[in-house]
């Protein structure tokens, strides 16, 4: 919860900052007023989490961010780094995800269409059909590392466009 | 000169029924030994605190391989486990194309789902449809998706415990062992939430892949580990007086449609299968969502892959003439192989299956009516007193385990393989095309997605309801439980729908979009984006 608080403290500064409509911005500060006093103040368990459950201030207060701070959304969005990371990820996951797919309907189509192929023994009785069938399972975990390994990047990526709208 | 010798059928049947009560005996214990670990998870859990986070979403600090674990534990349904191991034994090869296609369905939501919806997201997969649309019908309609799938696949798992109990047992114990199954499921989301479900589908898919990799193991050690020996065997399996290449494309599917449209519901159904997505709301973050998509990924595969093992397995050494029921076969194998107590273990191991597979669902379920139902759709725009959502989500718990109790009862006698290739098709023609219209299409609006749930839903239940899995005309003398429910010849001629209602689903929502002009939805396309691919303002788990 203190970080979340502490986001919404940076969003505030971010709002006035730009001269963001004033009920919203006073709607803000009286939910992070709240969250705060509830930080600062010792309190159990049961009562933190009654109070900050969703359906009451924590809920709204993604959402007035969200709307109040639509300019932040978009400022992002307006980077040359975000459209960078959204071109890579791209990049990456289309033609990713069209292999994929080309390579599993290639298993029913050909198991469908060319039996014979499919047939024609590799190794005593096992066939190419069986060995298509066992090398989708090398095929799932060798996209599945390759995706991580790249992922790692978007996350760098991704992590310097916001860091400075996280506290 | 002794009894046996001269009446040796005097000697099996004495042998056999002491065996069977053994048999059920130690079975019985083990399955004890689970319900009370998972019993004492349920407690632990439970004593933590309640807020809606960690009822709905274990306060979103399970780690990626715990989350791995569960979502495997989740997926690997008894559908897997006895199904598919008796759809190998019976039809070979074609039997293993599911294998294949419940793997590689991974992919879809490691490189295109996860991450978003666990950016977007709170607890349901509604939350991301909802998240630039108009929430009320969004939510209603994605609801009833959501729960139509959970009921079908949980019908399903109920009657399979319903019938391996009568297996092991002697006597009618259906309605008992039903019963037994709903309320531990009960229990389970009732008292200890997402955090007792989760630790209750480790724990099982421990003991699944524990019990899959033995079983593996003494089919290998039959052929003394040489798989020339094993293959060998595999290519000439006696069924019906004639010899079989079980490795032969085509036992089952004969139309190349047929094993298409089952393909796609595989392929593009685990991706709107709402117990899976839910999953991905317990980890801190997306990055964590991914690792544990990688983690289940591992697992869920080698599992499909040792099908290889027990499936063929109980094709060379029972044979499928000598397996009555195909869903027996992997429990038959292990009392061939390894004796009653390995047969024990085996179905022990089949019942925490259906048990955790049907707690998963059940928390998915209720769920989606509190969260979305209940607090977004009845009390839209009020803030419902704190706590309520949770106790709503407890009383749906309730009324959804009688449902599937009485469900499971009325439909006995009836052939429901069809209802988890149902759940599939609803989840991958009604949920799929609608997510990924949310995520990647700016014009994309609520008209689109009310269409498109609708449509989806409608055309894979009416196109189930007119093809061959309930159409049929069947000779007289065929069993009860295999008859067909109606009496004709089928309207459409595939058993799987998906491929007219993925199309239909998908066309459904881009007309309903067309239609329409939703500027409001629009507009909030690019803040959805950067959310999605940021990670900014996505929910965080809570400090403990």
């Amino acid at each position: 919860m203190a970080e979340n608080a502490g986001y919404f403290a940076n969003c505030k500064v971010r709002r006035e900052i730009k001269q963001c409509k004033l009920p919203c911005l006073r709607k803000i500060e009286a939910c992070y007023r709240q969250m705060r006093s509830l930080i600062s103040k010792p309190m159990s368990d049961s009562e933190v989490d009654k109070t900050a459950d969703p359906s009451t201030c924590d809920s709204d207060a993604p959402q007035e961010a969200g709307n109040g701070g639509e300019e932040v959304w978009h400022s992002i969005a307006a980077k040359p780094e975000f459209r960078e990371l959204l071109a890579s990820k791209a990049r990456f996951i289309v033609p990713m995800c069209i292999f994929f797919l080309v390579y599993y309907f290639a298993l029913p189509l050909l198991v469908g269409l060319a039996p014979e192929l499919m047939a024609k023994k590799v190794w005593g009785v096992v066939n190419v059909a069986y060995v298509f069938a066992l090398s989708q399972f090398f095929m799932t975990w060798i996209v599945a590392i390759i995706y991580a390994r790249v992922a790692g990047r978007f996350d760098r990526q991704a992590h310097g466009l916001v860091s400075e709208y996280k506290s | 000169m002794n009894f046996t010798e001269v009446f040796p059928f005097l000697a099996q049947t004495s042998e056999a029924a002491t065996s069977t009560t053994n048999t059920s005996l130690v079975s019985i214990l083990i399955f004890s030994a689970f319900v009370a670990l998972t019993l004492g998870v349920t407690w632990w859990a439970s004593r933590r605190s309640s807020g809606s986070d960690e009822f709905f979403a274990a306060g979103r600090r399970i780690t990626a391989w715990q989350n791995g674990l569960a979502v495997a534990g989740d997926y690997m349904s008894a559908a897997s486990f006895l199904g598919i191991a008796g759809m190998i034994a019976f039809f070979g090869f074609d039997g293993f194309l599911y294998s294949v296609g419940f793997l590689v369905a991974y992919l879809t939501v490691l490189l295109v789902v996860a991450e978003p919806l666990r950016n977007l997201g709170k607890y349901t997969m509604a939350d991301v449809l909802a998240f630039r649309n108009r929430e009320r019908p969004v939510r209603a309609l994605a609801s009833i998706s959501t729960l139509c799938v959970t009921i079908f696949y949980m019908i399903a798992q109920m009657i399979g415990a319903g019938l391996l109990v009568n297996e092991l047992i002697p006597g009618d114990h259906y309605v008992s062992a039903v019963c037994i199954v709903g309320m531990l499921m009960i229990v389970y989301v009732v008292f200890g939430g997402m955090l007792a479900t989760t630790w209750v589908q480790i724990i099982k898919a421990v003991l699944l892949m524990a019990g899959s990799f033995a079983l593996s193991i003494m089919v290998m050690k039959h052929f003394h580990f040489s798989f020339g020996e094993f293959f060998t065997a595999v290519g000439a399996v006696e069924k019906g007086g004639a010899t079989i290449d079980f490795l032969t494309p085509g036992l089952k599917f004969s139309g190349t449609l047929d094993l298409i449209s089952l393909c796609m519901a595989l392929v593009l159904g685990t991706a709107g299968l709402p117990h899976i997505l839910i999953r991905f709301y317990t980890v801190p973050d997306a990055k964590t969502a991914r690792g544990s998509v990688i983690w289940a990924t591992v697992v869920i595969g080698l599992f499909y892959l040792m099908t290889t093992f027990f499936g063929f397995g109980a094709a060379t050494i029972i044979g499928p003439d000598n397996i009555a029921n195909s869903n027996l076969s992997a429990p038959l194998l292990a009392q061939v192989l390894g004796g009653e107590v390995f047969f024990a273990f085996i179905c022990a191991v089949a019942f925490a299956t259906i048990l955790a597979v049907v707690a998963g669902l059940t928390i998915s379920a209720s769920t989606s009516f509190a969260h979305d139902i209940y607090a977004n759709v009845i009390h839209y725009g009020k803030t419902p007193a704190p706590g309520k959502e949770i106790k709503v989500a407890r009383i749906t718990a309730f009324a959804v385990a009688i449902t599937a109790i009485l469900l499971a009862i009325l439909l006995r006698n009836m052939n429901v393989a069809f209802l988890v290739g149902l759940a599939f098709a609803v989840a991958a023609s009604a949920n799929l095309p609608v997510i990924l219209l949310t995520l990647f299409w700016r014009r994309f609006n609520t008209n689109g997605a009310v269409w498109g749930l609708l449509i989806g839903l409608v055309s894979s239940i009416v196109l189930i309801l007119i093809g061959p899995s309930l159409m049929g005309i069947d000779a007289a003398d065929v069993a009860a439980n295999k008859r067909h429910l109606i009496q004709m010849d089928p309207i459409f001629p595939l058993g799987n729908p998906a491929i007219l209602s993925i199309p239909l689903g998908l066309l459904a929502a881009v007309i309903g979009t067309l239609i329409k002009r939703e500027p409001a939805s629009e507009e909030k396309f690019t803040e959805m984006v950067v959310r999605a691919h940021t990670g900014l303002g996505a929910e965080e788990a809570s400090p403990h």
